[in-house]
C-alpha cells in the first residue's frame, strides 16, 4: 500500500473546501484511505493499490470535491491536436514503445511539483514493475525543440536531474544514485535516449530525466514522455498522470502528439472516456439490496462517474480515463456500496444447503492425537520452514529450499517430522530429567517432479533407561486402538543405531519407522539421555485403513 | 471388646463420670460440655455407639411455654375480664344499669376479637346476661366468687410461665390461652444418654478400647472388614499438595480444531491443497497481475525446484487466464493491460494464502450450491518477532451460489465473530485484486482497540470466468487466524502459537469460549 504525503491547505485549494483532520479521516475511509499521520499541514496516508488516481494532491483533492462539494461525475477533457512528434530511430529493441502527450496553461508551485514527482515514485513501484515495464518522464516543454527523437545509443553527454555537471552515461550508471539502483534495465551500448531536434537530453529513460527540462515553478506547459515494454500499460500510466495535471489550473489543455515509429503511427495519449454499462439486476444479486435508479445515479455521481444514459434495467456509465481502477461493471457496484455506506448494508446468514464436514485427515488426525495423548504423550507444534544445517547434521538430503529465505534457520521446507520432535526434546529437557512429546503435522516430500503436502505424525520418548522397546509399545498400543496389524523390519537410517531401527509396514507397505536415535545425534543436539523416536506417514495409513 | 474412636473413648468416660455423680441420663448438652465438643460434633458417635449398644439415647419432646408480650402485659396490667368486670361494677355503682354492647367495648378499649372472648367468658359465669344486644351486670354473690375464682386460677397459672418452663404436655387449658394470645409454646427436642449395661461392665473389664487410627484406606482393610475397626485420621485440607501438569494437546491445535468446529456447523466442508503451489493457482487466477508487488521476492518464497510440464488442469485454462491479465473481454472487462507469461504463472512457490485451494476446488467444482473451507499453513517471508512469522494460519472460505450475495459474507463474518466471542463487526471498504465488492471486517481488542481480522468480497468476474462459473456468485474471505488465536488464548507473542516448550504450554488454560461459555 503506498504511503502517500499531501499538504493539507493544497488539497483544500484543489477540494474547493476546508475540511477538519476528522471529517477527513471519515471520508478517507470512504476512499479505502488510511490516515496515517496529521502532522501541521501534512498529511500522510496510505492509499489502495487499486486507486492510483489517489497517489497525489490532485486526485485526492479532486474525489474530495467530487464526494463533497459538485457531486456531479467528472468534467470531459477534450484533447486537441498539436503538431508534436516523437520519432523513434533504431530504438532499443528491450525497450520498444515510447508515447508523449502535452499539457499546457498549468500553474504549478513547488508543492505541485513535489506531487508530480511523487505520483512518479508511486507509479513507478505499484504499476510499472519498478519502471521495468512502464517509466515517466515530465519536462518543460518551453525548453524542448520538437521533433523528440527516441533511440538507442552507445554514449552520450548530459547532465542529469539534480547534477551541476555533464556526465557520461557510463558515468551517470555508475555514479548517479538512479543509476546505480536501474542499471539493470539497461543495456550495455544500446542505451535509450530522449532527444529533441538540437539533440538536447530530455531524459535516459528509465534510469533518468536531464537537469535542462526540468519543472520548475515558471513551467506552464509540460511535455510527459513514457516508455516501456507494454504499450496498454503505458496508455493508463500516462492517463494517470493528464488525470492529475488537468487539476493544476483552471484551464489546462491536453494535446495529442504523433508517435511514429517506423511505418507505424499511434497517437498519444488515449485519454478516452469509456463506458460500461450497469444492469441494476446484477447491482441488486450482488450486493443484496435493492436500490432505486435515482439512488444509484446519485451515488455514481457522487463517486465520480458520469451517466449517460438510463433505463429502469440498466444505465450507461461514463468512467473518466485516470480510474483504470475500474475494469469491469463489478467495480462501479462496488463504487455505489461504499457510497451507500458499509455500515449501512444489510447482513443475512444463508442457510447452508448441505451439511458441513472436516476432512477425514483432520478427523484422523484427531483420532490419533487422542489415542497419543492417552498413552501419555504430549503435543507440541513445529513450524514447517527450518534449518538446512540440522537437516544436513542428522544426513538429511531429500528436502524442498527456498530460493530467497530471510534466514538460514527457515530456510527449507521439512520433509520429516523427525528432526523437528529431537529440537523439541532437546528444548525440553533443560526442565525435565525426561520427556514423552508428540507432534502431528504436514510435511512435504519431493521425487522427481512430484511434490506433494503429507501429514504425519512423530513421537519421541527421552529419559534414562529408555530403549526401542518403549517406542514399540506406542506403536502397538496405537495400532491395536486403530484396529491396525502391522509388522516390523529391520533396516538402516542414518539417524538411528544400526540394528536398533525399523520399518512399520501395513499390508506390506512402508507406513512409517520407528528406532532408537544415534548418540552421535544426540551429542550434536545436545541431548543427553537415550531417546527413541517413531514416525507414521498418517495419509498413507489412513488411505490403507479406509 | 468394643473398638471405639478416639472421641467415643472419650464420651464414654464422660458418660461413667456422670454415672458415678448418678445423673443418669444425662443431657446431650452437658454431655458435649464435658468432652467439650459442639453437640453437633458428637451427633454421628452417638448413632455408632447407639447401634454397638454401648449407649441407649433417650429421645423426647418437651414443650417451652413462656408469657407472651401480650401476656406479660395482662399480667402487669390486670386482665380483660377483670377489666371489664371493674368498669361494668364501676357503671353501676354510679347507677348505668345496662348498656349496649358497642358502648361496652367503647369503655372497655379491647380489640373485637379479644372483646367478644371476654364478653362470652362473662356470661359463662354470669355475671352479666346480654340480651337484645343490652349487657346487664348480674350480682349474684356466688356467682362473682366463683368468678373471682377463676380470675385468680388464671392469675396463678400465667404467672407459672413468666420465666418460662418446659411441660411434657400441653392441657386443653394451655391451648385456650395461647389461642387468646397469651402464651407461646415452642417444641423442643430432648436427647438423653446412658451407658447399657453391657457397656458398663465392659468397662468395668477394660474391654472399651480405641480403634487404631489410619491415614490410607488398604485392599485389606477393605475385603477383610478391618474399616469396621479402624478410625480414618482426619485430613488437614489447608496443607498444599504437589501440582500436576496433565498430558495435553497444545492449546493452538486445540484452537484450530475448535474453530473447524465452528465452521463446520455452519455448514462448511473443509478443502485441502498442496503447501508448495503454482504461481498459477495462487496468484494468476486470483486476477493478480504479474508485475503486482505482491509478487516480488519481498513477499512471496520462491523454490528451488522447477517443474517442466504444466498439469492439465492448468493447460486447460491457460489460455483464458492469459486473455483475462491482458485483454478481460473473455469477462467483459478490460483486464490489466500487459503480456501475461505462462512461465511466470509455473513457478514453483510456498503458497501465500490458501485462497490458491479455493480456486482449485472451484476449477473442480464449478458451479453449483456449496460452501468449502481450509484451514492450514500460509508462508510470507518474515522475520520472527512477537508479531510477526513466516508461517501462519489462514483460514480459508468460499460460499458459492446463485443468490448468493455481499450481504451474506458480511452476515457470515458477524456469525463467526459472535461464535468465537469476539462481538460486534464493524465493516470498512477495502481492496483485493481478486474481489470486488471488498471488505475487511474490524473488532474490538481489548487493549489494541479496533483491529482488521476479517478480509473478505465476491470474487471478481475475471477470477470466476476461467473457473467456469458464470452464473453464479462466490463470497470469499481469508482470515489471518493467528491473531483471532492470540485474543482467544490471551497470548501475546505470536511465537509462543507454534511452541514446542512445555513450559509455555501449561501456562496457557483453555479460553472460556472453548469450554462451552
Amino acid at each position: 500500500m503506498p504511503t502517500v504525503e499531501v499538504s493539507l491547505s493544497d488539497i483544500e485549494r484543489i477540494a474547493k473546501k476546508r475540511i477538519g483532520y476528522e471529517e477527513l479521516s471519515v471520508i478517507l475511509s470512504k476512499l479505502k484511505c488510511e490516515v496515517v499521520e496529521f502532522r501541521g499541514d501534512k498529511l500522510i496516508y496510505e492509499a489502495s493499490y487499486d486507486r492510483p488516481d489517489l497517489f497525489s494532491a490532485e486526485g485526492l483533492g479532486r474525489a474530495l470535491r467530487t464526494l463533497l462539494v459538485t457531486k456531479d461525475g467528472f468534467k470531459v477533457v477534450d484533447v486537441k491536436n498539436s503538431d508534436v512528434e516523437v520519432i523513434t530511430l533504431n530504438k532499443p529493441s528491450y525497450r520498444p514503445y515510447v508515447l508523449g502527450a502535452v499539457v499546457k496553461g498549468l500553474s504549478l508551485d513547488d508543492e505541485a511539483i513535489a506531487q508530480l514527482f511523487q505520483l512518479q515514485e508511486k507509479l513507478h513501484f505499484s504499476y510499472c514493475g519498478d519502471r521495468a515495464l512502464v517509466a515517466v518522464g515530465i519536462h518543460d516543454l518551453s525548453k524542448v525543440k520538437p521533433p523528440i527523437y527516441y533511440k538507442a545509443v552507445n554514449e552520450y553527454t548530459f547532465k542529469p536531474l539534480g547534477y551541476d555537471s555533464v556526465m557520461s552515461i557510463s558515468e551517470v550508471l555508475s555514479t548517479v544514485d538512479k543509476g546505480s539502483k536501474y542499471r539493470h534495465l539497461v543495456k550495455e551500448g544500446e542505451y535509450p535516449l530522449l532527444l529533441d531536434y538540437e539533440g538536447t537530453v530530455l531524459s535516459m529513460p528509465p534510469i533518468i530525466n536531464s537537469e535542462y527540462t526540468r519543472v520548475t515553478p515558471m513551467t506552464r506547459d509540460i511535455f510527459i514522455d513514457i516508455t516501456g515494454t507494454e504499450l496498454n500499460l503505458m496508455f493508463r500510466i500516462m492517463n494517470l498522470v493528464i488525470g492529475a495535471l488537468i487539476e493544476r489550473g483552471d484551464n489546462v489543455e491536453v494535446f495529442s502528439v504523433k508517435v511514429l515509429d517506423g511505418s507505424t503511427t499511434l497517437l498519444s495519449p488515449q485519454y478516452y472516456v469509456r463506458t460500461i454499462e450497469l444492469w441494476l439486476s446484477n447491482l441488486r444479486r450482488l450486493l443484496g439490496i435493492d436500490l432505486t435508479l435515482n439512488e444509484v445515479i446519485n451515488h455514481l455521481k457522487s463517486t465520480g462517474f458520469n451517466v449517460r444514459e438510463s433505463t429502469e434495467e440498466s444505465l450507461l456509465v461514463e468512467v473518466p480515463p485516470y480510474r483504470i481502477d475500474v475494469m469491469h461493471e463489478v467495480d462501479l457496484i462496488e463504487e455505489v456500496a461504499i457510497s451507500y455506506g458499509y455500515g449501512e448494508l444489510p447482513t443475512e446468514i444463508i442457510p447452508p444447503t448441505h451439511s458441513g464436514g472436516i476432512h477425514p485427515i483432520e478427523k484422523f488426525s484427531k483420532n490419533i492425537k487422542d489415542i497419543m495423548i492417552g498413552l501419555n504423550y504430549s503435543e507440541v507444534v513445529n513450524f514447517m520452514l527450518v534449518d538446512p544445517d540440522v537437516l544436513n547434521a542428522l544426513g538429511i538430503s531429500n528436502y524442498v529450499s527456498i530460493e530467497n529465505p530471510k534466514m538460514k534457520a527457515y530456510s527449507v521446507i521439512r520433509g520429516s517430522l523427525i528432526p523437528s520432535i529431537l529440537q523439541s526434546v532437546k528444548v525440553n529437557l533443560a526442565y525435565s530429567k525426561g520427556v514423552r512429546l508428540f507432534e502431528v503435522g504436514d510435511v512435504v516430500e519431493v521425487g522427481g517432479d512430484v511434490i506433494k503436502s503429507v501429514r504425519k505424525v512423530v513421537a519421541a520418548i527421552s529419559s534414562e533407561g529408555v530403549t526401542l522397546t518403549d517406542i514399540l509399545i506406542t506403536i502397538k498400543s496405537l495400532m491395536n486402538v486403530l484396529g491396525v496389524s502391522y509388522s516390523l523390519r529391520p533396516c538402516e537410517n542414518v539417524v538411528m543405531i544400526n540394528g536398533r531401527c525399523g520399518e512399520v509396514l501395513v499390508n506390506g507397505s512402508r507406513v512409517g519407522m520407528v528406532g532408537e536415535v544415534h548418540p552421535k545425534i544426540l551429542n550434536y543436539l545436545g541431548i543427553n539421555l537415550p531417546t527413541a523416536v517413531m514416525e507414521l506417514d498418517l495419509s498413507k495409513l489412513l488411505h490403507l485403513i479406509l | 471388646m468394643y473398638k471405639v474412636s478416639a472421641r467415643q473413648y472419650l464420651i464414654i468416660n464422660a458418660l461413667r463420670k456422670f454415672l458415678e455423680k448418678r445423673i443418669v441420663p444425662v443431657g446431650v448438652n452437658e454431655l458435649a460440655e464435658e468432652v467439650n465438643v459442639a453437640v453437633h460434633d458428637i451427633m454421628r458417635d452417638l448413632a455408632e455407639l447407639e447401634m454397638k449398644e454401648i449407649v441407649k439415647l433417650h429421645r423426647s419432646t418437651k414443650y417451652f411455654i413462656r408469657l407472651s408480650e401480650l401476656g406479660v402485659n395482662y399480667l402487669s396490667n390486670g386482665l380483660p375480664e377483670q377489666k371489664m368486670f371493674l368498669s361494668l361494677l364501676d357503671l353501676n355503682s354510679r347507677g348505668v344499669k345496662r348498656l349496649s354492647v358497642e358502648e361496652l367495648l367503647k369503655t372497655t378499649n379491647l380489640s373485637r376479637d379479644e372483646f367478644s372472648a371476654v364478653l362470652g367468658i362473662l356470661r359463662r359465669y354470669n355475671v352479666i346476661s346480654v340480651s337484645r344486644n343490652q349487657v346487664e351486670l348480674l350480682l349474684d354473690d356466688d356467682k362473682v366468687a366463683m368468678f373471682n375464682s377463676y380470675l385468680n386460677e388464671l392469675t396463678s397459672l400465667l404467672m407459672r410461665f413468666k420465666e418460662g418452663l418446659s411441660v411434657d404436655v400441653i392441657s386443653e387449658e394451655l391451648l385456650s390461652i395461647r389461642r387468646r394470645g397469651f402464651i407461646d409454646i415452642n417444641e423442643v427436642k430432648e436427647l438423653k444418654v446412658e451407658l447399657t449395661n453391657a457397656a458398663i461392665n465392659a468397662l468395668s473389664n477394660n474391654l472399651i478400647v480405641t480403634k487404631e487410627v489410619i491415614t490410607a484406606l488398604t485392599s485389606d482393610l477393605i475385603s477383610s472388614y478391618g474399616w469396621m475397626d479402624v478410625e480414618f485420621k482426619e485430613f488437614d485440607l489447608s496443607i498444599d499438595v504437589p501440582l500436576v501438569y496433565p498430558s495435553r494437546k497444545h492449546p493452538y491445535t486445540e484452537f484450530l480444531n475448535y474453530v473447524r468446529e465452528v465452521v463446520v456447523s455452519m455448514g462448511f466442508e473443509e478443502m485441502k491443497g498442496p503447501h508448495i503451489e503454482f504461481e498459477f493457482w495462487n496468484f494468476d487466477v486470483l486476477y493478480l497481475p504479474q508485475y503486482h508487488p505482491a509478487r516480488s521476492v519481498n513477499d512471496v518464497y520462491f523454490i528451488t525446484h522447477t517443474i517442466k510440464s504444466a498439469p492439465k488442469a492448468i493447460n486447460e485454462i491457460l489460455d483464458s487466464v492469459k486473455n483475462i491479465h491482458e485483454r478481460g473481454d473473455l469477462a467483459k472487462s478490460i483486464g490489466w493491460g500487459y503480456r501475461w507469461d505462462p512461465k511466470k504463472a509455473l513457478r514453483l512457490i510456498l503458497r501465500t494464502h490458501t485462497t490458491s485451494v479455493s480456486m482449485r476446488t472451484i476449477y473442480e467444482r464449478g458451479e453449483g450450491e456449496y460452501r468449502c473451507f481450509s484451514l492450514d499453513r500460509v508462508f510470507r517471508p518474515d522475520t520472527p518477532d512477537p508479531t510477526h512469522l513466516m508461517e501462519f494460519h489462514q483460514l480459508e472460505g468460499i460460499i458459492v451460489g446463485k443468490n448468493v450475495a455481499f450481504k451474506h459474507l458480511l452476515g457470515f463474518f458477524k456469525e463467526f465473530s459472535k461464535r468465537l466471542g469476539l462481538g460486534d463487526v464493524l465493516f470498512r471498504p477495502a481492496y483485493f485484486p481478486f474481489t470486488e465488492p471488498s471488505v475487511e471486517g474490524y473488532v474490538k481488542h481489548p487493549r489494541l482497540g479496533w483491529i482488521e481480522v476479517f478480509p473478505g468480497g465476491m470474487f471478481r468476474p475475471e477470477v470466476l470466468k476461467p473457473l467456469k462459473v458464470v452464473n453464479c456468485n462466490v463470497a470469499a474471505w481469508g482470515i489471518g487466524i493467528d491473531r483471532i488465536a492470540m485474543m482467544v488464548l490471551n497470548i501475546d507473542d505470536i511465537r509462543d502459537l507454534y511452541t514446542n516448550s512445555l513450559e509455555v504450554i501449561k501456562k496457557l488454560r483453555i479460553p472460556k469460549v472453548m469450554l462451552g461459555g
